[in-house]
């Protein structure tokens, strides 16, 4: 009997505090917004089973948690702890990632750069709410609306508020469809969101090919904090461009991505125990994220209205909001409220150029963030 | 020397400087998003002239070096896919040998009977 009494101590059912059960729930809604809502399940899914996993209690001699050494999550974790698994998702990331768009209308690049001022004024908002500069850097990059370069980034700068950072940046990419278009309507007139935008020109194989290690060259000379990001990033576009890799790019932008996705969004979940997630600093994190995120559309819709006052060919400023890099999905929402004005007006490929332009704007941002408060 | 002139190196000298009272590190917070904003916008928009003046330069390129199309379109089909393109032809030819010959037996035996 006694065994029997000593054995329900150490269960769930007595070691288990409102954090862990508030955490466990998060993770259900998570699964429930994946399943139910179709919101970036691929990431929601991974995260909320992990948040589950992660916050069930046991005795603490048992080390099982992400945060114990030796344990077998600790070992997943160590890829996120330094930095490993973004850049190989970023590989994966260019080797999926058509650039042609882009090529096509390099105007549009400017938009993906609008977008990043989400990542500065956060970051100094962050600062006026009393955080380290480090820790502000790291938060800041959420605007970019990139999950991956923003747990680097916190993996480097602020390891300390890394699950917050990650769950906050997962979390608003997932909830793109419902930031954006307001803040997009809000700051367009139904003329200008009208506008249709020329066909983009046929790019060549060569320009293509040519690209990535051109763009690689550009970016990490200005900012070399970029590197392993854009590297990678570059890397995988040209496995794709060359034509002559075609299996490595198959394997880069499936099996690979896949497997790193489901590591990093299981580990990053996990970390989310409720002692060391539920916090007043989690909970600005979130705040600052919102309003990064928020921003950082804005910027990119403003800067959109700004560069028509000098263009013969107007922009349609909706495309702005691709800025963010939340990759497809932005420019999903700006297909999406386009055609809620004009069904037969098509701005996704428009929208794809500053999206991709802002993956790469995000990674120079966070290379720029890493160099400077390093 | 040339990156001790760049925001990058101003933007680390303001983070080391970081010692004063609240306003003046807000002070320089402003100064450091200012500068890493402006550096980022500095190397999207020297990737946007380099992508407007690609065709050119290779317009230019072409007359000495033209582009060919598809010129490693082959090369990008690994060894199986191109046993298996064999292989896809060889059943085509036979399900349409065994379907004419399927439809000259059909003739004769008609032919026969009427």
């Amino acid at each position: 009997m006694e065994i029997l009494t000593d054995f329900f101590g150490t269960t769930g059912f007595v070691t288990l505090t409102w954090g862990n059960l508030i955490m466990i729930l998060i993770g259900i809604v998570f699964i429930f917004l994946a399943i139910t809502k179709d919101y970036e399940p691929l990431l929601l899914v991974p995260i909320g089973m992990g948040a589950i996993v992660g916050n069930i209690p046991v005795a603490a001699d048992m080390g099982m948690s992400v945060y114990d050494e030796g344990s077998v999550l600790s070992y997943l974790y160590f890829g996120v702890e330094y930095g490993v698994y973004p850049p190989l998702i970023f590989l994966g990331i260019g080797a999926m990632t058509d650039f042609s768009t882009m090529l096509s209308n390099p105007k549009l690049v400017l938009l993906g750069a609008a977008a990043q001022i989400g990542v500065f004024l956060t970051f100094f908002g962050a600062l006026w709410l009393g955080f380290g500069p480090k820790e502000a850097g790291a938060i800041g990059i959420i605007g970019g609306a990139d999950g991956p370069t923003a747990i680097f980034l916190a993996s480097k700068l602020a390891e300390n508020l890394l699950s917050a950072i990650a769950i906050a940046a997962y979390s608003y990419m997932a909830l793109v469809p419902i930031i954006q278009p307001p803040i997009m309507k809000l700051l367009t007139t139904r003329e200008e969101r009208l506008i249709r935008m020329k066909p983009p020109r046929k790019v060549s194989k060569r320009e293509k090919m040519i690209f990535p290690v051109a763009a690689f060259l550009i970016s990490t000379m200005i900012a070399p904090g970029a590197v392993v990001l854009l590297g990678m990033l570059f890397f995988g576009n040209l496995l794709k461009e060359s034509l002559v890799t075609e299996r490595l790019a198959q394997t880069a932008r499936t099996a690979m991505i896949d497997i790193v996705t489901i590591l990093l969004g299981f580990a990053v979940g996990a970390s989310t125990r409720a002692g060391n997630f539920l916090t007043q600093e989690s909970l600005q994190i979130f705040g600052l994220g919102a309003l990064s995120f928020a921003i950082a559309t804005a910027g990119g819709v403003l800067f959109a209205k700004f560069m028509n006052l000098f263009l013969t060919e107007k922009i349609n400023p909706l495309v702005g909001a691709a800025g963010v890099s939340a990759v497809p999905d932005s420019a999903r929402v700006v297909q999406m409220v386009g055609q809620q004005e004009d069904p037969h007006n098509f701005l996704l490929m428009h929208a794809m150029a500053p999206n991709v332009a802002g993956v790469v704007g995000s990674a120079i941002a966070a290379g720029v963030l890493w160099s400077a408060l390093t | 020397m040339l990156l001790k002139q760049t925001g990058l190196t101003l933007l680390g000298q303001v983070d080391s400087s970081l010692q004063g009272s609240d306003s003046s590190k807000l002070a320089e917070g402003a100064v450091q998003a200012l500068v890493g904003l402006m550096i980022v916008f500095t190397a999207l928009i020297l990737l946007s002239l380099f992508i407007a003046a690609l065709p050119r330069v290779l317009a230019m390129l072409s007359t000495v070096w033209p582009e060919v199309d598809e010129p490693a379109a082959n090369t990008s089909h690994t060894d199986s896919l191109v046993a298996d393109d064999g292989a896809v032809l060889a059943a085509i030819g036979y399900v349409l040998h065994t379907e004419f010959q399927r439809q000259l037996e059909t003739q004769d035996s008609s032919g026969q009977n009427s």
